[in-house]
């Protein structure tokens, strides 16, 4: 019995597809429903006011009945349609994903046991700079997958976020020591400045640093060789802090820029630049910063820079803290 | 101390053993879910360390099983997977797992770690 409740509850089964009510076609079917029954009394009693013939009114009421019912059907069916496609699409890229990582798994712990035993023959670092490759390169694939397995929750409304108070400065700087190499192939030194003395945030670090990760990868792909990348952290006032980063690279054309946070978009100058990257890095970032209760944006000008910004909120123990600290000193 | 590894990937196998074996641990390996179960009566491991994808009998249904079992149940069991859906994890932990480690994210010696610490906190 319970079950059938369950289907009843529109708004529920509506939510668990991560649809708007509007898009959902049950709802549809209700409100489509609703616009019949209104419709069929409204033209009875237009009908009834034109002509003298009951029968005239009771058959124009029937033909708009009809009428709107078909218009509905069809809308509800096509909806539909939309909604069994996009459930299919996630159930294919979540079983393709959990098959990839089956290998990746295999990759990686080869290559760590490789590695473990060339440093036990204590080889020259000649030897053990293709492994580090394959490791890196292994280690971009597993992050790819993770991803897209990311995105795939986000989209069936499936995320779930474990936040901690934690410092953004902390994982800042361990990002940035993790890219060093890579920043090094790019020739893009990286600078850090914190001026957000000690400020924590409620967050999830494994997302937090998907996020960071997104932006320092991007900030360096798309700089000059020879140039720095300088991040920052500070407070945007008494309750959030602000953090930045800031390439001088090709920058992101103005025809392009409003689409920078949809899925699987990159800007027209980055293919042709770097074949690397993907378009849901930023659409992620862009989520997982929302859903922190925080903002996130950029400004570009092309082939002089870019600079995305995010805000989070201070860690609520924080807040009360600082303001406490502030009633001392008045 | 005896470790348990049912995992059907042979060369995941090969490597965590090693580790564990260098770690000072004397591993047992099962290559399915029944294997497993059996071990795990048999030879009563400190510490089991599952697979959920496992041909002949699931990993779910082996964590099931060694829980029901009083010979078992009381050993700790870490899940080792590169399943992720919100709904595993916490049909896991729910069923009495340790904890829930996705093979991908985790290197050979981060999972040496976790299990030094689990036994010594046992």
């Amino acid at each position: 019995m319970n079950r059938y409740f369950q289907q009843l509850n529109i708004v529920q089964q509506c939510k668990n597809g991560d649809l708007t009510l509007w898009q959902c076609p049950p709802f549809l079917f209700v409100i489509m429903g609703i616009v019949n029954i209104i419709s069929i009394f409204l033209t009875y009693q237009v009908a009834t006011r034109a002509s003298e013939e009951p029968q005239l009114a009771a058959i124009a009421a029937l033909a708009v009945a009809a009428i709107v019912f078909v218009i509905g059907s069809a809308v509800v069916f096509g909806f539909n349609k939309v909604v069994e496609a996009n459930l299919m699409k996630s159930e294919f890229i979540g079983i393709i994903s959990h098959q990839l990582r089956s290998p990746l798994a295999v990759f990686k712990w080869t290559l760590d046991a490789l590695n473990e035993d060339l440093q036990k023959e204590a080889l020259k670092m000649d030897a053990r700079t293709p492994i580090q490759t394959l490791n890196e390169t292994n280690q971009r694939m597993i992050r790819l997958v993770n991803m897209l397995l990311e995105v795939n929750r986000i989209e069936s409304g499936r995320f779930v976020f474990k936040r901690m108070p934690m410092s953004l400065q902390e994982v800042t700087k361990k990002q940035i020591a993790a890219e060093e190499n890579y920043a090094k192939e790019y020739k893009v030194t990286i600078a850090f400045q914190d001026a957000a003395a000690g400020a924590r945030v409620d967050a999830d670090e494994d997302k937090l640093q998907m996020v960071l990760q997104n932006l320092l990868d991007n900030a360096i792909r798309y700089s000059i060789p020879n140039s720095t990348v300088a991040v920052s952290l500070e407070f945007k006032n008494s309750h959030s802090v602000l953090w930045k980063i800031t390439d001088t690279g090709v920058g992101i054309p103005i025809g392009e820029q409003k689409f920078i946070f949809t899925k699987f978009y990159r800007a027209r100058n980055a293919r042709v630049y770097q074949a690397e990257g993907n378009g849901i890095g930023l659409y992620l970032s862009k989520k997982i910063i929302e859903e922190h209760g925080g903002t996130i944006g950029f400004s570009s000008k092309e082939n002089s820079g870019t600079t995305f910004w995010f805000t989070l909120p201070i860690a609520l123990y924080e807040t009360h803290a600082r303001e406490f600290n502030f009633e001392m000193h008045a | 101390m005896k470790i348990l590894f049912v995992e059907d990937e042979a060369h995941l196998q090969e490597i965590l053993a090693r580790v564990l074996v260098e770690g000072g641990f004397e591993v047992i390996q099962a290559y399915d879910g029944e294997r497993g179960l059996q071990l795990a009566r048999d030879s009563k491991p400190d510490m089991v360390l599952l697979d959920l994808i496992l041909p002949k009998k699931d990993g779910f249904t082996v964590l099931q099983e060694l829980k029901a079992d009083p010979v078992t149940k009381h050993i700790p069991v870490i899940v080792l997977t590169n399943l992720e859906q919100e709904a595993d994890v916490e049909r896991t932990l729910a069923m009495g797992a340790l904890s829930f480690l996705v093979k991908t994210n985790y290197e050979p010696r981060d999972i040496l770690e976790r299990v030094k610490k689990a036994l010594k906190v046992e």
